[in-house]
């Protein structure tokens, strides 16, 4: 009897394991679209981003079990597509895509008259922003990302809270100094 | 206190916030993992499988070895062997050392005797039977290699016999001469004279003839 209970309990707390571990298929639902304006802030490449996402995944896929015991999914998340994208920086220059991507918002935006002057002022930022110092520009391009906390980014950097948030105003302070310039 | 700056900066990650996944994105990446989980499970079971097969192989490889090995310890080698490695000069006759065994009493039933004893046997079969040429088993010829070299090697110079050829070439020859015991006290021997004659008051030169004398 005591045997069949132990039994019992042991199936239980494999279903619940089971029933605990996140589905792949939901993760890529959820996160797909957070981790692909998370590569594309660093590579402005729309297929290299893609890549990135893929790649995050499939990462998360060869970890197999053991998903349940990570906390924080969507951090751990964002870190992994992060770092690839970092990788994958070495190889795509951003300054080469600005261009491109800030004629694209505008030609989505259709704003005929204001269009050439928006793209220009989009890509003089871009620009500027590739010129700060690193950490600093990881942080203002992690802020960008709305789902992200200041706490979420400050793990995704390896960061605490408070470095974050002095990291994102050195970062404002000094793109408006170059922007005056 | 914003200026036109702070709105640049705000519309630029705004647009980096707002780019949206190109279309068909997420079932892309799902069918690929969808095929990469098949790839690992199929390379999975494949890799098992292959192990499993090369664990069997080396197991049976081990096993036989052991065999062989044992047997080998135990049995020492067996008359095939002992045929195979014997050649017998003139007749050409595999079979003639196991006879010269058989007429000599020294067949199988030597199984597990010492080596030794294997060898005296040789010896005296080929001093009995001068037609039967005995080829060294592997066990002798592995002793005769690892025994010293004849000659031995040239032992490397003391250092006494180091600083002499050192001397030999490099010293005035003259210094060099002066090493032989008998040349070096002859030299001695001249020098002391020379010395003895420098500080010899020279011999009294003759008087003079006088009336006197005469």
């Amino acid at each position: 009897m005591t045997a069949i209970g132990e039994q019992s309990l042991r199936w239980l707390s494999a279903a619940e394991r089971v029933e605990a571990e996140p589905d792949l298929a939901v993760l890529v639902r959820d996160y797909s679209g957070l981790l692909y304006r998370v590569a594309f802030s660093i590579l402005r490449n729309a297929a290299e981003a893609e890549d990135v996402v893929q790649d995050a995944f499939v990462r998360v896929l060869q970890r197999g079990r053991g998903l349940g015991e990570i906390v924080e999914i969507r951090p751990w998340l964002v870190r992994i597509a992060w770092n690839l994208a970092l990788d994958r920086r070495r190889r795509v220059r951003p300054e080469q895509m600005d261009e491109l991507f800030a004629a694209g918002l505008v030609a989505r935006e259709a704003a005929p008259d204001d269009a050439l002057a928006e793209a220009a002022r989009i890509g003089k930022v871009l620009a500027a922003m590739e010129r700060l110092p690193r950490r600093e520009r990881e942080a203002l391009l992690l802020s960008a990302m709305e789902e992200l906390s200041t706490a979420e980014i400050g793990t995704v950097l390896g960061k605490s809270e408070s470095s974050v948030r002095s990291l994102l105003f050195r970062a404002r302070a000094h793109l408006r100094e170059r922007l005056r310039d | 206190m914003r200026d036109e700056r702070d709105d640049g900066i705000d519309a630029a990650l705004k647009a980096l916030r707002e780019v949206a996944p190109p279309d068909g994105m997420e079932g892309r990446i799902a069918g690929r993992l969808q095929e990469r989980a098949v790839e690992s499970r199929g390379g999975s079971a494949a890799a098992r499988g292959w192990w499993s097969g090369a664990a069997c192989g080396a197991a049976v490889a081990t096993l036989a070895i052991g065999v062989v090995i044992f047997a080998q310890h135990r049995w020492g080698a067996t008359p095939e062997t002992r045929q195979a490695v014997a050649r017998v000069a003139g007749r050409q006759d595999a079979g003639a050392l196991a006879t010269a065994y058989a007429k000599h009493g020294s067949t199988d039933t030597g199984r597990g005797a010492p080596c030794a004893s294997r060898i005296s046997q040789r010896a005296h079969i080929a001093a009995v039977s001068p037609g039967v040429v005995v080829v060294p088993t592997a066990g002798e010829l592995r002793a005769e290699t690892t025994a010293p070299s004849k000659p031995a090697p040239e032992l490397p110079l003391t250092a006494q016999e180091r600083e002499l050829v050192r001397l030999a070439r490099t010293v005035d020859p003259k210094q060099l001469v002066a090493l032989d015991d008998t040349t070096q006290a002859k030299m001695e021997a001249e020098d002391a004279a020379e010395f003895e004659r420098f500080f010899t008051p020279p011999p009294a030169p003759p008087l003079p003839a006088t009336e006197e004398n005469e």
